[in-house]
């Protein structure tokens, strides 16, 4: 609710207590204050002026109402996804780090040792062998 | 100027940003007089001091986040009211250099209130013509709203000795053009 008081100070015109001789001037000018005839009139004045911003503080109430709702939201909407896939991926590891190593599984080590229990074709036995392989590479090339 | 009953006008101006009606409400109290006069040392028509003042109030709450200091907002106030009585005076005058002759704008008093204020006001207002703009705000703010010499610097943006001297030469020229009327109204 509106407030009609006014917490100016009361004008006092001509009686200023910094007034230097000029009483008279400020008397006769007291005259141009529209509420020394009309004693509400600075009442109307107030009333009307706040009445007429009745829509501009509207609108700032529901800016501010919904930049509080939006900042929240924002966080939800990016937050949320984000939580759960945090959520997920550490599921899925602590299940993984949990499960015992069965004879189905593969260790890495026989993964790089299957298919090298022969012996390489170009593996060397003697000093023949690898001179008489080096003649044959000379010719080709 | 702060106390537990006032809040400053720092405060007022960060509630009425949030769109709190009874801070907006305050500062109209606190600045609807000054604005006023500011308006009519402008304008020099009450009428028109009137729009002009009202239209400024609106105008600050919409550029409310402009105010860089919201501790001085009765200064910052000050300079969108002189702004807006300048507008509303070029308004004035293409109006009525078009089609609309002086004297019947909607605002304007009807005859028998002017009848009523007539010639103190008429003579007051031919006094405050004199003066400059400036000596005319320094004037009307501290005579009739009572503002101090440090008040008015500081929301006028003047030096305080500034004001002391327009306040100076704006009552001798009042009082050189007032002289032969104070007697009558004064004791009246």
């Amino acid at each position: 609710m509106t407030r009609t008081s006014f917490p100016g100070r009361t004008p006092d015109p001509g009686h200023s207590p910094e007034d230097e001789g000029g009483r008279g001037a400020g008397a006769l000018l007291g005259a141009l204050d529209p509420g020394r005839e009309d004693a509400a009139y600075w009442v109307r004045f107030h009333r009307d002026t706040v009445a007429g911003a009745a829509f501009e503080l509207a609108r700032r109430r529901r800016e501010a109402e919904r930049t509080v709702v939006d900042v929240v939201s924002s966080w939800s909407r990016t937050l949320l996804p984000l939580a759960l896939a945090a959520a997920a991926a550490a599921g899925i590891f602590l299940a993984r780090a949990e499960a015992p190593l069965g004879d189905g599984h593969l260790l890495v080590e026989d993964v790089l040792g299957m298919g090298m229990t022969e012996p390489l074709p170009f593996a060397v036995d003697d000093d023949d062998d690898f001179v008489g392989g080096l003649l044959l590479a000379s010719e080709v090339y | 100027m702060t106390n537990t009953s006032q809040p400053d006008d720092g405060e007022l101006v960060r509630r009425a940003r949030l769109g709190d009606e009874e801070a907006y409400s305050l500062l109209v109290g606190r600045y609807m007089r000054p604005a006023y006069l500011v308006a009519l040392s402008v304008t020099r028509s009450h009428p028109d001091a009137e729009d002009a003042a009202q239209e400024a109030f609106l105008v600050a709450l919409q550029r409310l986040e402009e105010c860089r200091n919201p501790d001085r907002f009765g200064g910052w106030l000050m300079t969108i009211v002189r702004n807006r009585s300048r507008n509303l005076l070029r308004r004035e005058a293409l109006r009525e250099t078009s089609e609309v002759p002086a004297g019947a704008r909607s605002g304007d008093p009807l005859p028998d209130r002017v009848a009523e204020r007539g010639e103190l006001e008429e003579t007051l207002q031919g006094a405050l013509d004199a003066l400059t703009p400036v000596q005319r705000e320094v004037v009307l703010l501290h005579d009739l709203e009572g503002w101090k010499h440090r008040e008015i610097a500081e929301r006028l943006g003047l030096p305080s000795g500034t004001v002391r001297s327009h306040l100076h030469f704006a009552r001798k020229a009042l009082r050189a053009r007032l002289e032969g009327m104070r007697d009558d109204h004064v004791s009246g």
